[in-house]
């Protein structure tokens, strides 16, 4: 899922400042799953904005920002605002403020990763979704996300009893692949090197899309 | 009633036996995996033999292993090391102890608390120092070995003291990988290393966190299972309905399956609903915490009356599914909370939450945790203009102004001020929204919760801590006094420090 954290509440309140009535609009999966930007953070942060006393606050909480129909229950409620603080990853921000001419929409939290809950409020990232998974050589761990540099080919030298020199709390990707293929019997598949990539796949090639045309029987 | 009984103890066909003499339908279960796929509220006897040092268990065997020491040698008796020992433990390290001092051992019993302040404890005691025991109380330990011999410095905070030895007896129990696994099985909130009960004996002996599980020690019993009987039947029976009047719920369609409930929970109520996508509260394990509520990130939980059928024999306005003294504060303004609603005010109720209005308040609000600081904030406040916002379902309270001073030592409660009081299931059912909320009304707010190692719901009061330091910082970042918000821990006999600590939040101080 997507993780982020909210922003520090000073920065908040600056950027709400010029504002007196605010739609604070939560987001009810990814973010909620992450404490991040659910109904309840939400609502806390509208009691501890409130505390100024000049501002109005109210808070809704779509089930998902990054759809138009969840979007379009609370067009009421955005066209009654001066402002809107999206408290959901900045896709969602994005597509609210798309659909909010004229109004201005405030992102609330910092978009961090695609990662898993490992424990209540710990999160590690996973992936960075670059478009060309290669999991099935490395024994289901990413070198993309999990080694610092992105190596594809085994370790750096900065690579020290399992921990990467970027940060010693930080594993050493290779190391977790490494281990983990010897625990699958297939520490033969570090002997196949993998080619430089192509990395239109990911951002280098841009903004990217995605079309299932076998759900679309009119062009868009 | 079905009673699941685990564990190979020696004496599983003797609790068998007396519970089916109790009109109970004993079930025998040897391994964890047995435990699979039983209904999780079952009742469940969890027998354990501990295993613990056979110096104080064994007979002669104290003596047998001094023999071959000198004369002058010491011998420590160490308690209290991981967790709090066992009554049955202090009794016989006091019985072994004396024996070995009697015959002209020097013998040191080192023990960081005593909680069995009963009339065989006071006796062993006494016995044991006139015999020549020493006890030292401490409150940290460092132990180092060379050749043979253990050098013990004990400190209390103040003192040290070191003591070498070549007999140390750890009177602690050993960590069981058996017993481990029935707790992962159960689903019992455990401390670290996996023991069951911490530093909680004292409290109520054989109690898990987890309502349907008791841990029946056998090393306590000597044997004598009938002592224990009236007690765990009773407990037994009581399963059949749930523990409050009160129960958490949780709204299906706004829950965001996210496992957070089911993660922090201490008595395990709450499990997967795969079928809802959504978690589902057990009823007749929930306790009524309020932590769930507090925690969940998409304001899913809340508490409803527990089910009339499941009550029994309740009266009828109290299992109307009604809202049930809910720890309020951040609740939304249209208030249809309760049993799952239905239709547009659902709807309206998934997607929208009104900040609560401000409203005039008091001087100072206070969060009572009702195991605690609720219970005694009448003696506390006495002098003071007491409001107390809502009455949780089950419980009395009469505060009244009374004239100020009262009998205590400390600064006399100013009369008139207004302190306005909610009660809380638990610590840990505040959070940061109410707190906030409760600061746009009054000038201070305080939290008042259980001491350490004394939440009955494990952690709620360290929960509850945390997020006042959470909001504190918040408040220093937006540039607010967060000395308005302070918090205490307290407990039903400490009056004077829940006073003290009000007082001082009025004044906008904190205690240390």
């Amino acid at each position: 899922m997507i993780v982020a954290s909210q922003k520090p509440v000073e920065e908040i309140r600056e950027t709400l400042k010029d504002y007196k009535k605010v739609l604070i609009a939560a987001c009810g999966t990814c973010v909620t799953v992450c404490l991040a930007g659910g109904e309840k953070e939400a609502k806390e942060l509208a009691a501890l904005l409130s505390l100024s006393g000049e501002q109005e606050f109210k808070v809704v909480t779509p089930e998902r920002q990054c759809d138009a129909e969840f979007l379009a229950e609370f067009d009421k409620d955005v066209r009654q605002a001066d402002a809107v603080l999206s408290m959901a990853c900045g896709a969602g921000v994005q597509f609210m403020a798309e659909r909010c001419a004229g109004k201005p929409v405030i992102p609330a939290l910092n978009t961090s990763f695609l990662g898993v809950n490992r424990d209540v409020g710990y999160w590690t990232e996973m992936c960075q979704g670059c478009g060309n998974c290669i999991l099935e050589k490395t024994g289901g761990v990413c070198p993309v996300a999990r080694c610092s540099k992105s190596h594809f080919n085994g370790p750096c030298g900065g690579s020290s009893n399992g921990k990467c020199e970027v940060d010693p709390s930080i594993d050493c990707g290779w190391q977790l692949i490494y281990d983990r293929l010897k625990s699958l019997n297939q520490l033969h598949r570090l002997y196949e090197i993998i080619p430089p990539r192509d990395w239109s796949t990911s951002r280098d090639g841009g903004p990217r899309k995605l079309r299932r045309t076998d759900v679309v029987t009119e062009e868009v | 009633m079905k009673v699941i009984v685990v564990g190979k103890s020696k004496y599983r066909d003797a609790f068998q036996s007396a519970l089916r003499d109790a009109e109970l339908e004993p079930v025998a279960v040897e391994t964890a995996a047995g435990l699979k796929n039983l209904p999780e509220e079952l009742p469940v006897v969890l027998l354990y033999d501990a295993n613990l040092s056979p110096l104080i268990m064994e007979e002669g065997a104290a003596e047998k292993a001094v023999s071959v020491l000198k004369p002058q040698d010491a011998v420590v008796f160490l308690m209290d090391r991981d967790e709090d020992a066992n009554p049955h433990i202090e009794y016989r390290v006091l019985e072994t102890a004396s024996r070995l001092a009697s015959a002209k051992r020097r013998v040191t019993v080192l023990l960081r608390s005593c909680r069995a302040p009963d009339e065989r404890f006071d006796d062993l005691y006494r016995i044991a120092r006139q015999k020549g025991v020493t006890f030292i109380r401490y409150e940290s330990l460092d132990i180092t070995e060379n050749e043979g011999i253990y050098t013990v410095v004990a400190r209390d905070g103040k003192l040290s003291v070191s003591i070498d030895t070549p007999l140390l007896v750890d009177c602690g129990e050993k960590p069981s990988w058996e017993l481990q696994e029935f707790s992962d099985a159960l689903r019992l909130r455990t401390y670290d290393g996996g023991r069951i009960s911490g530093n909680r004996w004292f409290l109520n002996q054989g109690a898990t966190f987890k309502r349907n599980v008791r841990l029946v020690d056998t090393a306590a019993l000597s044997g004598d299972i009938q002592r224990i009987m009236p007690a765990l039947v009773k407990d037994i029976l009581a399963l059949e309905k749930p523990a409050q009047e009160k129960t958490a719920f949780v709204d299906a369609e706004k829950c965001a399956f996210c496992y957070t409930c089911f993660r922090v929970c201490p008595h395990s109520a709450l499990g997967p609903d795969h079928g809802a996508a959504a978690m589902k509260v057990n009823d007749l394990l929930c306790e009524a915490c309020g932590i769930c509520v507090a925690i969940c990130p998409a304001s899913a939980i809340e508490f409803k009356a527990a089910s009339p059928a499941a009550l029994g024999d309740k009266p009828a306005d109290a299992a109307s599914g009604e809202p049930a003294g809910a720890a309020s504060g951040d609740k939304p303004t249209d208030d249809t909370l309760g049993n799952k609603p239905a239709g547009a005010a659902a709807e309206d109720r998934r997607r929208t939450a009104e900040v609560p209005k401000e409203t005039a308040g008091g001087k100072l609000k206070i969060f009572c945790c009702e195991n605690s600081a609720f219970i005694i904030a009448k003696e506390a406040l006495a002098g003071t203009d007491v409001k107390v916002e809502s009455v949780p379902c089950g419980k009395d309270i009469e505060i009244e102004p009374v004239p100020c001073g009262g009998d205590t030592d400390i600064e006399p409660a100013p009369c008139g001020v207004n302190i306005d009081i909610e009660p809380v299931p638990c610590g840990g059912a505040v959070n940061a929204a109410m707190m906030a909320n409760a600061l746009r009304s009054h000038d201070r707010v305080m939290v008042a919760v259980c001491c350490e190692d004394a939440c009955r719901h494990r952690d709620g009061n360290k929960r509850c801590i945390k997020q006042v330091e959470r909001l504190k910082s918040r408040l220093d970042s937006l540039g607010y006094d967060s000395g308005r918000l302070s918090y205490v821990r307290t407990g039903v006999t400490m009056v004077e420090i829940f006073k003290e600590a009000a007082l001082k939040a009025l004044a906008g101080g904190e205690m240390k």
